[in-house]
């Protein structure tokens, strides 16, 4: 099945701020997290790949063929919710239904009335009267109702309670149960991310730390909870940092490097994370 | 590009019922002064009501787009980049023409003598100022954003009434001097030489425009 | 059809789907030629990525328990019954070994172990 995003050697450059040499792909078919902290450069990737922004270097491949930002008619497979919606106030969510009735080539009026009704947002408020969920929620519902084969999402669940979430995650594994769909999800809630997504991207400070399979991702990993001491029975190269405290330490350990007998503990992504950018910060 | 129009349409639902109390106001004094003077008076305000007209509702597109990223989104959208740009020209267009058939109905209920060559010179050279204006300001807005750009105004205001002054002092000028070609053909000639000019204008304002918002990033 | 899986074993999820789904299959729960779930409708389900799914099911093919036909979804495979004995002949060795090697390191002889079978066997037969 053709990826259905790929970037090569993305950068951009910004006063403050470096995304640097990001290299990645989103197979087809499965749904991929984007996680890292707030400022790494997550925004700034979803931006680079819909071509927002200018790329200092780098291409963008969307389902297998080059994108740079002409031959907009692809954007019709691509459905986008940001963390916010962009629409303007006064309109309301039947308006916002003829409005994009026109923009899109395969708009689904009944598709995007019955998820309003799912989502029960009342057809003729208007959007200035909506909470932060129910923004989210529109967005959300015209995005899925285009017949896109590609979701991209930056940061949907911010400002979601625990129900809307996972409200959020049922329309996630709904919308893959068609084998041509993909999803590319940025968040820093990262629960959400471990329970629904197929791959792992974890940027840190404009650099890409990892891009992998999720599961072999928490199978490769390890925590070990042990004495100052104990650390030193631990082959360097195999630990990817240390916390150390009052009462003993804990260590991120490749799990085939830890010797037989010593006790571990599964690895959680955010633990991950923590620990990779508590290596990157010594580095 | 018909959504991306309708959007628009739909956001001003709001101002629209600003804009016809303005309208009534100045009707009103115009009306007023009218009955007391029962003369030509060279009070116009409502003659120029086409003038806030036409820049108000450009603003106000360029205002709530900005308030809301509305260009961030929009860029995700299956539409090209000219056909985001032409949403600014086609609306400021109609407001324009709306703009001017208010204050043609004014000038033609409130003031005397009707049909005079003085109206029609408030009229074009209302009309002009407002193209004029909306074809740089298009430009201006999409490169600095809406909010700057009332600043830029703001500050610039003594240079642009006396612009606005410049181009109704131009053309009345300009009249006086072709004014003896009172034959039909002169005028007409005369007539098309201002439209194919303002036509020049607008469409070079596009190009820019065009120009500076394929720069931008989102 | 039941799945249940945890997060707090030590087992990966897809290993503890495709065990829970051999030993269906061997218990004869699950059919030769039965349709199993779709593995993006498993994954919806239970609540768990695609990737889990497809692994735990590869794994299954791998070993022949299931066969997956293009478009139309993933099948019991049929299997004759020695290969199946076969198989859990091999487990029951596996337990007895270690059963063996409890004895040895607490003294206990193979006729008490063998003394334990046979009550055992008793037992059953009784029930």
């Amino acid at each position: 099945m053709k990826e259905a995003v790929r970037l090569e050697h993305v950068s951009k450059s910004y006063t403050d701020f470096l995304l640097d040499d990001i290299s990645f792909s989103v197979p087809g078919g499965c749904i991929m997290g984007l996680i890292g902290e707030n400022g790494a450069g997550k925004t700034t990737i979803l931006k680079s790949i819909l071509q927002l922004i200018h790329l200092d270097q780098g291409k963008i491949y969307l389902f297998g063929e080059e994108y740079d930002g002409s031959r907009r008619e692809r954007l019709n497979q691509i459905g986008v919710v940001m963390d916010r919606c962009y629409f303007e106030p006064e309109l309301t969510a039947s308006e916002i239904n003829k409005v994009l009735s026109k923009v899109y080539a395969n708009w689904q009026t009944d598709e995007f009335f019955s998820y309003l009704d799912r989502f029960s947002i009342n057809p003729a408020l208007k959007i200035k009267e909506y909470s932060k969920g129910m923004s989210v929620k529109i967005s959300l519902a015209a995005a899925l109702s285009h017949q896109s084969r590609l979701l991209i999402l930056d940061e949907p669940a911010s400002g979601l309670d625990p129900a809307a979430r996972e409200e959020l995650l049922d329309l996630f594994w709904d919308f893959i149960q068609e084998e041509d769909r993909s999803i590319l999800l940025s968040s820093h809630i990262v629960t959400d991310l471990e329970k629904v997504c197929d791959y792992i991207t974890y940027i840190n400070n404009g650099k890409l730390l990892f891009s992998e399979d999720k599961d072999i991702l928490l199978q490769s990993y390890g925590i070990v909870k042990c004495s100052r001491k104990e650390l030193s029975v631990l082959e360097p190269e195999a630990v990817i940092a240390t916390r150390i405290h009052s009462f003993g330490a804990e260590a991120l350990v490749k799990r085939n490097h830890i010797p037989d007998g010593m006790l571990y503990e599964n690895a959680g992504i955010e633990q991950i994370m923590i620990f990779q950018n508590e290596r990157r910060n010594l580095s | 590009m018909n959504g991306l129009l309708l959007h628009e349409i739909y956001g001003l639902k709001r101002v629209w019922k600003s804009y016809l109390l303005v309208l009534i106001m100045f009707y009103m004094i115009d009306f007023v002064s009218f009955l007391q003077h029962k003369s030509h008076s060279s009070l116009a305000f409502g003659a120029y009501i086409g003038i806030y007209i036409a820049f108000g509702i450009t603003f106000q597109i360029f205002n709530y787009q900005e308030s809301v990223q509305w260009n961030t989104y929009a860029n995700t959208m299956p539409v090209t980049k000219k056909q985001l740009v032409s949403v600014y020209y086609i609306l400021g267009g109609i407001a324009v023409i709306v703009g001017s058939i208010c204050s043609m109905i004014d000038l033609m209920l409130f003031h005397t003598p009707r049909f005079s060559f003085d109206m029609a010179l408030t009229l074009s050279s209302q009309f002009a100022t407002v193209v004029l204006g909306i074809s740089v300001l298009i430009p201006l807005m999409i490169k600095i954003g809406y909010r700057r750009s009332i600043i830029v105004l703001i500050l610039c205001v003594i240079a642009v009434i006396s612009a606005m002054s410049f181009v109704i002092g131009l053309m009345i000028s300009l009249f006086d001097r072709y004014s003896h070609l009172s034959a039909a053909p002169g005028i007409g000639l005369f007539v098309l030489a201002i439209i194919l000019l303002l036509a020049v204008i607008v469409f070079a304002s596009f190009q820019i425009s065009f120009y500076l918002y394929e720069k931008k990033e989102f | 059809m039941n799945i249940n899986i945890t997060n707090s074993s030590g087992q990966p999820i897809y290993e503890q789907i495709a065990t829970q789904i051999r030993n269906m299959i061997l218990s004869g729960k699950l059919k030769d030629g039965d349709a199993l779930p779709s593995m993006r409708l498993l994954a919806k389900e239970l609540r768990i990525s695609v990737i889990t799914t497809k692994r735990a099911y590869e794994e299954l093919e791998k070993d022949g328990f299931l066969y997956s036909v293009v478009g139309k979804g993933s099948f019991v495979a049929a299997r004759n019954t020695d290969f199946l004995k076969e198989l859990k002949l091999k487990e029951m060795e596996e337990h007895l070994r270690e059963a063996i090697l409890q004895a040895r390191i607490f003294g206990v002889t193979k006729e008490e172990i063998i003394d334990i079978i046979t009550m055992l066997y008793e037992e059953e037969d009784e029930s």
